[in-house]
């Protein structure tokens, strides 16, 4: 009995944080209908500016402390007024918080240094009494955490009942329109919803880091997990219910944590079981239906177009072939390693250009694919396969879990997908992947690639064995990609983006293409998982992290989604990346936080100036160099 | 035997009894209007009949045999093609590429032989867009076929829909309202090119439409839903006269001014005409009414 009390109390003022970060996402959601996925990034960032001003700089704590909130605050509100209120649509915006999700992670990692852990500012004494009547014992920094929460609560919720601007608040979360003709300042509004949101954030981050222990770029933006499932226990709307969520999940982690001792974060997986729990079982579909990930094209192709078009398509894979080819034979080690790198991204990135270009399908953890990839390709090798065959294996690996995070899909759509599976890449990290029923044991597994020749494995030769088949690969299964998209199934992919019902009264089963899709994009990940780890000898969780994985989804936005070639180009820019980072003097450390926030940052421009991305931006210029000399003039889309 | 038979079919939301106790037969070749005002049922009829929504009693029979645990796709598949009142139409598709998608309802490939480009998914692409480019001269659209389909005016994007219906080769057609939206022109040609859909086709048709013109013009036999309950069905020359359908489109006296009906009255009885006995009867191949004009509005 004493143990369940003091477990409740340890889970109170933790569960409090999450609540208060949550509401933040919930008070966003509300007046905006956008899912900030940021929100943890923000109380990271508000964190680290808190250790900079009070510990670093050693302002006192207190000012210390306002200012960080403050910054915070702001933070929130340039986000809203310079990228949200530019880009249309729910889903765009959410992908841009996804943007500043990157951005921030890669902005603080570059000023404070990746992984390096810092002290977090402290407020409170961790001094512990003990609690009346019982004898459990609670430190004066958990009761501070767990009264400020509830102030901040109660008055929140005060404040949106009662003061003119809350009310005003409930409208536009309400009907914006109808908000907007009552003559309510609307995007002032969600301005201020986002400062306060931010604020929030903030808030939450600075309290909770010293009960993390040291500070660390992913700590706390991991936590976004837990905010998102105490909101959505929140149903995304009621308050009170969303303090509850983020009590209750603080305090079901304590207890399952100290009953069950898994490897890696339990904590983790109890969060993920909510936040899917909570979506399965919702019984609106009040995230509903949020339209396409991205503006569709209206350009006309007309046949003698598409022909030019397929004309160009060939000579870019002969260019690949050639590359493929030559540059291996004639380049050092450093080449074709270069090479391999961007044959793999290149098709992560293409397993993403098939779920999310083709059916419409967010997926936020092609990276979760990769690592089941690469895990059982290395089991495979492991027990004497072939490494060829190995590889094969892992794409079955990964397909088989992407059909299990396709089924729950089959009932989400849009936004709700995008949560469940960042959700998943956040839970890889921390739990899944540090199983040893799939790792092995610990969190990495030998996978050496073959030696094709008496050289060693890291000689040129082998190396250019290697290239090669990497690159046969990617033009297989980018060939394959193709063809899907001209076939049967390709116009059902492309029917069922657009509408589900619609699809189905043409006598396609949504659910099994669905599937279909999900199976495809997670084989095509899984190959690219075990190439990439076959590459660098080891499979390890650690290279397909929760940042890969949203990066992934920025090079398929950044390059263009919908687009083969644009696979490709997000391949090559991974590729250049590494490259940057090797030939400066920045450590690999930092240019791989650089590299983040580029990606973050690129992100955000793309939705909001060129939403085709840049493969469109290439492609219209093509179109209007093959167009000059054809005869034919197509018919110009008008705005339905 | 009907083609689509329906009996006692019940659904209610909450408190509503959105449709009541329907009964409706339609045979092959046969145009069949479902009418009645505003919120009278016949969209609920419609998502129940495709399967969008399950019914709480009664069941459909289609070709003989209970669909009623049969999934939307599936009874697409079985031969029931649809439009929607409120079109969807795929966004960035062509209307060649629109019909396409609808004409592989005859074909056969998986995604294993659609990424190996083997010669059974190049069949089933050549086969879909011959059924396609077909539907398309029948149509008249053939000049349209590389244009955005979203970038039709309303009156063109009905006829695609109604076009991706055909491409599947339908044995029943339902349309929900195919001649709202257009004008008086664009439904005078509509309603002659669902003669001409019935003729070529040899499907039958099963009309819910809002224009009472149209539906005299065009159907062999009509059903008048009102409250969800079906209050009179015949043939359109009797309908036109049938009280109890005059009372439900004008309303009577005493409910004119009320708005609603007063509580005390009896509910409108279902007067049940018994329509000719076997099929074939009463399609309009025994009658002629081609030349009926449809009303300016």
């Amino acid at each position: 009995m004493r143990t369940i009390i003091t477990l409740i109390c340890a889970g109170l003022p933790v569960g409090a944080m999450y609540a208060l970060q949550a509401m933040g996402i919930v008070l966003v959601y509300k007046t905006s209908r956008v899912f900030n996925f940021a929100q943890g990034a923000i109380g990271m960032t508000a964190a680290y500016v808190a250790h900079e001003l009070g510990v670093a700089i050693g302002l006192p704590v207190w000012i210390a402390f306002f200012l960080a909130l403050a910054f915070a605050g702001a933070l929130g509100m340039v986000m809203e007024r310079l990228t949200i209120r530019p880009v249309k649509g729910p889903l765009p915006r959410t992908i841009v918080t996804l943007g500043w999700l990157l951005l921030l992670r890669g902005a603080v990692g570059w000023r404070f240094g990746e992984e390096a852990a810092r002290a977090p500012l402290q407020l409170f004494s961790q001094t512990s009494f003990a609690l009346p009547g019982t004898g459990v014992r609670m430190s004066i920094e958990q009761a501070a955490i767990l009264g400020a929460a509830l102030l901040i609560a109660l008055g929140l919720g005060a404040y949106f009942r009662t003061s003119n601007f809350g009310t005003a608040m409930r409208a536009v979360a309400d009907d914006v329109p109808a908000a907007r003709l009552l003559g309510l300042k609307v995007d002032r509004i969600n301005m201020v919803a986002w400062g306060l949101g931010s604020m929030m954030a903030g808030l939450a981050g600075i309290l909770l880091s010293p009960s993390l222990g040291a500070l660390t770029t992913t700590g706390l933006v991991v936590l976004t997990i837990q905010a998102l499932a105490a909101a959505l226990v929140g149903g995304l709307n009621s308050l009170p219910l969303t303090f509850a969520g983020g009590i209750g999940l603080g305090i079901a982690q304590k207890l399952v944590t100290n009953w069950w001792h898994p490897p890696g974060s339990a904590d983790q997986a109890v969060a993920f079981a909510v936040v899917l729990g909570a979506l399965l079982l919702r019984r609106q579909r009040a995230v509903g239906r949020v339209g396409g990930l991205l503006p569709e094209s209206r350009r006309v192709v007309t046949r003698a177009l598409a022909a030019k078009r397929s004309q160009a398509g060939l000579a870019l894979a002969g260019t690949l072939v050639v590359a493929g080819l030559v540059v291996p034979l004639i380049g050092g080690a450093q080449w074709n390693y270069n090479l391999v790198q961007m044959a793999a991204w290149a098709l992560a990135v293409l397993s993403i250009v098939i779920l999310a270009g083709d059916v419409g399908q967010v997926s936020l953890c092609q990276g979760s694919f990769m690592a089941m990839g690469a895990f059982a390709a290395a089991a495979a090798v492991a027990v004497h396969v072939p490494f060829g065959l190995a590889i094969v294996v892992g794409g079955f690996g990964a397909m088989a879990m992407a059909v299990l995070v396709g089924l729950p899909a089959l009932r989400l759509q849009g936004l709700e997908l995008a949560i469940v599976t960042l959700s998943l890449a956040f839970m890889g990290d921390r739990f899944l992947f540090l199983q040893t029923w799939i790792t092995g044991s610990g969190s990495a597994r030998a996978l050496p690639r073959p030696e094709f020749t008496r050289v060693s494995t890291h000689g040129v030769a082998g190396a250019r064995w290697y290239t090669l088949i990497t690159f046969a690969a990617l033009l297989l299964l980018a060939w394959g990609v193709r063809n899907l998209r001209r076939s049967r199934t390709g116009s059902a992919f492309a029917a069922l983006r657009s509408s589900v019902e619609a699809t189905r009264a043409m006598g396609f089963s949504a659910t099994a293409y669905k599937l279909d899709a999900f199976a495809v994009s997670g084989f095509i990940a899984g190959i690219a998982g075990a190439l990439f780890s076959g590459l660098v000898g080891t499979a390890a969780a650690t290279s397909f992290d929760f940042t890969r994985s949203i990066s992934l989804l920025a090079f398929a936005v950044i390059a263009g989604v919908g687009s083969i070639p644009g696979a490709i180009l997000g391949g090559v820019v991974v590729m250049l990346s590494t490259l940057g980072t090797t030939s400066t003097s920045m450590s690999s450390a930092s240019a791989g936080a650089v590299t983040t926030m580029l990606t973050g940052g690129g992100l955000i421009a793309v939705v909001a100036l060129s939403p085709g991305g840049v493969a469109d931006l290439i492609r219209s210029g093509a179109d209007r160099l093959l167009r000059r000399g054809g005869e034919e003039t197509p018919v110009e889309g008008v705005a339905a | 035997m009907p083609l689509l038979e329906i009996r006692d079919l019940a659904v209610s939301f909450g408190g509503v009894t959105a449709v009541d106790g329907v009964n409706l037969k339609v045979h092959e070749g046969e145009v069949v209007g479902l009418i009645g005002p505003n919120g009278a049922g016949k969209t609920t009829m419609f998502n129940l009949l495709t399967g969008a929504l399950k019914a709480q009693r009664g069941n459909v029979r289609f070709r003989g045999m209970d669909v009623m645990a049969v999934s939307t796709w599936m009874r697409a598949k079985l031969g029931m093609g649809r439009t929607f009142q409120l079109v969807q139409i795929f966004q960035g598709m062509t209307v060649r590429e629109t019909l396409i998608v609808a004409s592989h309802r005859h074909t056969r490939s998986g995604v294993l032989a659609d990424s190996l480009r083997m010669p059974r998914s190049r069949l089933a692409v050549r086969s879909a867009r011959e059924r396609a480019d077909y539907i398309l001269e029948f149509l008249g659209l053939g000049h349209l076929a590389d244009t955005p389909a979203s970038a039709l005016p309303l009156g063109q994007a009905r006829m695609l829909e109604l076009g991706r219906a055909l491409c599947l080769k339908p044995k029943v057609l339902l349309l929900d309202e195919p001649a709202s939206g257009m004008d008086h022109k664009e439904s005078e040609e509509f309603v002659k090119l669902l003669g001409r859909v019935r003729d070529s086709f040899g499907l039958a048709i099963l009309l819910v439409e809002h224009d009472m013109s149209v539906v005299m013009c065009v159907c062999d036999y009509i059903y008048v839903l009102d409250f969800g309950r079906l209050i009179a069905e015949g043939f359109p020359e009797e309908i036109q006269r049938h009280p109890e359908v005059i009372r439900a489109y004008l309303g009577d006296q005493e409910t004119q001014d009320g708005g609603e009906r007063p509580a005390g009255s009896p509910k409108p009885e279902t007067v049940r005409r018994e329509g000719p006995a076997g099929s074939g009867t009463r399609a309009a191949s025994t009658r002629t009414k081609r030349d009926c004009v449809v009303a300016s509005r």
